[in-house]
């Protein structure tokens, strides 16, 4: 009977696993080759195999397959992103759910390497997923008395792909929210970002925004590229904002024969308003942008400005300048200091970004007020005097 | 009394070299201002910002100061202020190449073709930071001026300069303030002016 009874119970537990529907396959994400800004030949290859087994490990799999011979045959010269047209294909052609991108902004050997990547997820809707940035130099993972320090790019990228992909949403999960990684919560030194911004801007409802190509006056030739990027990604995580994908704006760029973001006037602002989606267009410009990577610079510097114009009514919306150096955050026992310009611009980004405006000042609301009261009194005087004339008629 | 008189003498000595160094070793400002007598400021809503000149050597002085100015003339909310591209493209349409050969005709030209009241126009004549040994101490002299492009005239103008490290960076080495950060004390003093 005790025989029966266990061999029911086998067969019970055996039946699942011939007799039931096989699992479906967890979703399959393609991942693009990551866009080299860094200069080094080996560092992307380096990144892709990094992230490729993150993402495994975050549930996806990986769509298989040359990616190269479809990128080349749709003439895909910018890896930063693809527009809605090559990320159908390759949708198609690999049945992946999503396309994964990246970028390795530095990846640099010496004394104290320095390694920074950031990677965004576009759903197949063309939604964005999750976009992150992380950097490292070999400095951040010394532990007590120079123990764990990662000395080659390497051995740091393993961390900062570890760093990167930590939120990395499963399948079927939306991602958290991005939080900041600062060491003391913020910067001691150095005063913060200034900024205005309009009334009219309200960030209860999400605007769909444009970033512009930033223009450069560092000696940093990706110094306005890093900024823009790292910038966006912030920017599509803050509430109130959505992003235009680079890819869509060289395309609207193409069609409104727009060649150059330079200087680029209201008018074909609006003209490329049409094509983008969008009237609001962020544009920005770098003054310096330090890394630790050059010559002579012990901590890193970021001086920026940009602002944000509504190329419909030609007013400007929001508008914000920031300087900061690595140094400003140094706080107790002289730790917290940001080691490379990657890392300073993403806090230099969020800040700006966080930055609400002053309101004006007391002296301009009087003067405002008083202009107001001026302008009033003319009207007033001539309602008086048909009053008072009104009134010698009456007999 | 010999023995009595000596600490006080030099710690009166000591008191004033204290005060020396607080107030002729400190940070120096120096203004100069212009308001037209007739000038109605009231009258002037709409404005546009041409670029600085530049008298410097640094190469990005002006557009930096520029860009200060304009996001603290934005703060204030007085002025509704054009978009700098709409500007550049008026200068580059009308073949503008330098705002000091304008004159009041150009003004009113200039002022017509942005639906402007008036514009401000600036020169940076000192935009330099030097050092004392670990801190700070940037000069800055800005000269600023608003012109009604109705008439074509200046209705006011401001030049202010500030120079030298404040007190607590003389005296403790602490809080030196950057090139940028004194370009904005700097536009925010002569702003104040034009509210007076």
């Amino acid at each position: 009977m005790f025989k029966i009874l266990l061999m029911t119970c086998v067969a019970a537990l055996a039946l699942p696993a011939f007799g039931a529907p096989a699992e479906a396959p967890s979703p399959s994400l393609a991942v693009l080759p990551f866009d080299n800004v860094s200069g080094a030949g080996d560092a992307p290859a380096a990144i892709a195999g990094l992230v490729t087994a993150a993402i495994a490990a975050h549930g996806w799999q990986v769509a298989g397959g040359d990616l190269h011979p479809l990128l080349e045959r749709e003439r895909v010269r910018y890896l930063d992103g693809v527009d809605d047209a090559v990320r159908t294909r390759i949708i198609d052609q690999t049945g992946a759910s999503g396309i994964v991108t990246g970028a390795v902004y530095t990846w640099s050997a010496g004394k104290n390497p320095v390694v920074a990547v950031s990677a965004r997820l576009v759903r197949a809707d063309g939604s964005l997923g999750w976009a992150d940035v992380a950097a490292l130099a070999a400095d951040d993972t010394e532990r007590l008395f120079g123990f764990g320090r990662r000395e080659t790019p390497d051995a740091l990228a393993a961390r900062v792909i570890a760093e990167l992909m930590r939120d990395f949403p499963p399948p079927g999960r939306e991602a958290p929210p991005p939080h900041h990684k600062s060491f003391f919560g913020g910067s001691l030194f150095g005063s913060g970002a200034q900024s205005f911004r309009a009334p009219e801007l309200d960030l209860r409802t999400p605007h769909l925004v444009c970033v512009l190509p930033f223009a450069n006056e560092s000696k940093s030739p990706q110094a306005a590229r890093v900024f823009a990027e790292v910038l966006a990604i912030r920017l599509a995580a803050a509430e109130g904002f959505e992003v235009v994908e680079p890819a869509h704006l060289r395309a609207a760029a193409l069609k409104a024969h727009v060649a150059s973001f330079r200087g680029i006037g209201t008018e074909d602002l609006a003209r490329l308003a049409a094509s983008v989606g969008t009237s609001l267009f962020l544009r920005g410009t770098i003054y310096t942008y330090d890394d630790v990577t050059g010559r002579g610079i012990d901590t890193p510097a970021i001086s920026v400005e940009m602002s944000l114009v509504d190329a419909q009514t030609g007013r400007v919306l929001w508008a914000a300048q920031h300087e900061r150096k690595g140094s400003d955050y140094t706080g107790l026992l002289l730790l917290g200091a940001l080691s490379n310009a990657v890392t300073l611009a993403d806090h230099t980004a969020t800040e700006m970004i966080e930055a609400q405006g002053a309101g004006a000042p007391r002296a301009a609301q009087a003067f405002t007020a008083a202009r107001e009261a001026r302008k009033r009194n003319p009207a007033e005087k001539r309602a008086e005097r048909r009053d008072a004339r009104k009134s010698e008629e009456k007999p | 009394m010999r023995c009595n008189a000596a600490p006080t003498i030099r710690l009166t000595i000591a008191a004033a070299a204290i005060v020396a160094l607080t107030f002729f070793g400190c940070r120096t400002t120096r203004q100069t201002k212009y308001l037209h007598p007739n000038a109605d400021l009231g009258a002037i809503s709409k404005v546009a910002i041409l670029p600085f000149d530049n008298l410097t050597g640094e190469r990005t002085a002006a557009d930096k100061v520029q860009k200060v100015f304009y996001l603290e003339l934005l703060t204030l909310q007085v002025f509704e202020v054009t978009e700098p591209g709409q500007v550049t493209k008026t200068l580059r349409s009308s073949g503008v190449a330098a705002t000091d050969a304008l004159g009041p005709a150009d003004f009113q030209r200039i002022g017509k073709e942005l639906g402007v009241d008036g514009v401000f126009l600036g020169s940076v004549v000192d935009y330099s930071d030097a050092h004392t040994g670990s801190t700070s101490t940037p000069e800055v002299t800005i000269d600023v001026r608003l012109i009604e492009t109705q008439t074509g005239s200046t209705i006011w103008s401001t030049s202010h300069t500030r120079a030298g490290a404040g007190v607590s960076t003389r005296l403790f080495g602490l809080g030196g303030e950057s090139l940028t950060e004194a370009t904005r004390g700097v536009v925010r003093r002569e702003l104040a002016t034009l509210l007076k």
